[in-house]
């Protein structure tokens, strides 16, 4: 498992999402990606999960998130980034 | 207002009308489609049973899929009337008939049969937002139809034809596989996606976890959220097929 950066898992987000990666920054969210409905968040979290291994599967805040900030935010928290 | 659904592929794209009493196309159809034409190579003579408004039929014929027409069947008199009416405003020929399962289909035989019968526990359905004008008849455990389906299945393909089928884990999803298994010497999995599983049917925690502990229906809980799947299998080479 590699370590991660911010500018990687906005990578990992868009690619989750099916669009380009630089449509996705640190602003980021469900609010302004139209791409990120409730689908596109399970996308999200299947890819953090694959990339970390199965370590984010019992993040349950992950439910709440819906912004690039916020899981970067609980990444950090959990010492994965 | 009519309401409309779009299918698109390759930069070619289908309309299909939607009717109240006519099952909707869900997350799942849409799997169907997509591991059925990733799995057909050759282009041959399909059958979609349980045809609702045709979504699925009609999206694979749109990808060159079958050999015209798509023979198509539903239950559902208004699904008949859909799906000739969904066929007509995209120019694509189609024979639809009326009836349940292969009773529409007597002495037919086809290269392809995809099965978009529901298959989700009674219990269930009326409680989703899947079925609130349509209904499901699959059972307690959502398996019914689909092994009925199954067994009657080898008798209406063509040697090395294929029968395409979506398990849903609102049902008893270990009992179709084995079912299925004991029809056909192959049963493969083409895909699986998971889903969030529906505001309303959060609502009612004690039926899913009561459906779940007998064994009925499977859901698992990840990343704070309820996920339930769709998987979708192909079956092919039938056990009492004779060569």
């Amino acid at each position: 498992m590699s370590k991660l950066d911010e500018k990687s898992i906005a990578i990992l987000i868009a690619k989750a999402l099916k669009i380009e990666s630089n449509l996705i920054s640190i602003n980021s969210s469900a609010e302004n990606v139209e791409e990120w409905d409730s689908l596109g968040h399970l996308s999200i979290l299947q890819a953090l999960d694959q990339h970390f291994d199965g370590k984010v599967a019992n993040l349950k805040e992950l439910a709440s998130t819906n912004s690039v900030k916020d899981i970067l935010s609980l990444l950090k928290k959990n010492s994965l980034l | 207002m009519v309401e409309e659904c779009i299918y698109e592929t390759d930069n070619k794209s289908l309309s299909i009308i939607l009717s109240k009493n006519v099952f909707k196309p869900t997350g799942t159809s849409r799997e169907l489609i997509k591991a059925t034409v990733n799995n057909i190579e050759k282009p041959g003579k399909l059958l979609d049973l349980g045809c609702g408004s045709g979504f699925v039929g009609l999206a694979l014929y749109l990808n060159g899929k079958l050999i015209p027409p798509l023979y198509a069947s539903d239950l559902n008199e208004d699904s008949v009337n859909l799906l000739k009416k969904n066929a007509l405003r995209n120019n694509f020929k189609c024979i639809v008939n009326k009836g349940s399962i292969f009773d529409p289909w007597q002495n037919e035989k086809f290269d392809y049969i995809v099965n978009d019968i529901s298959g989700i526990s009674d219990e269930i359905a009326p409680i989703s937002p899947w079925f609130k004008e349509t209904s499901c008849m699959a059972g307690k455990d959502g398996t019914e139809l689909v092994v009925k389906a199954l067994e009657k299945s080898p008798q209406y393909l063509n040697n090395g034809g294929k029968f395409f089928f979506p398990v849903l884990s609102f049902s008893n999803a270990n009992k179709i596989i084995s079912f299925a298994k004991s029809i056909y010497s192959k049963v493969e999995l083409l895909s699986h996606k998971e889903w969030i599983v529906p505001d309303e049917l959060k609502k009612n925690m004690e039926i899913l976890k009561s459906l779940k502990l007998s064994g009925y229906i499977d859901y698992k809980e990840k990343f704070g959220l309820m996920i339930w799947y769709t998987d979708i299998y192909v079956a092919y080479k039938p056990l009492n097929e004779t060569i």
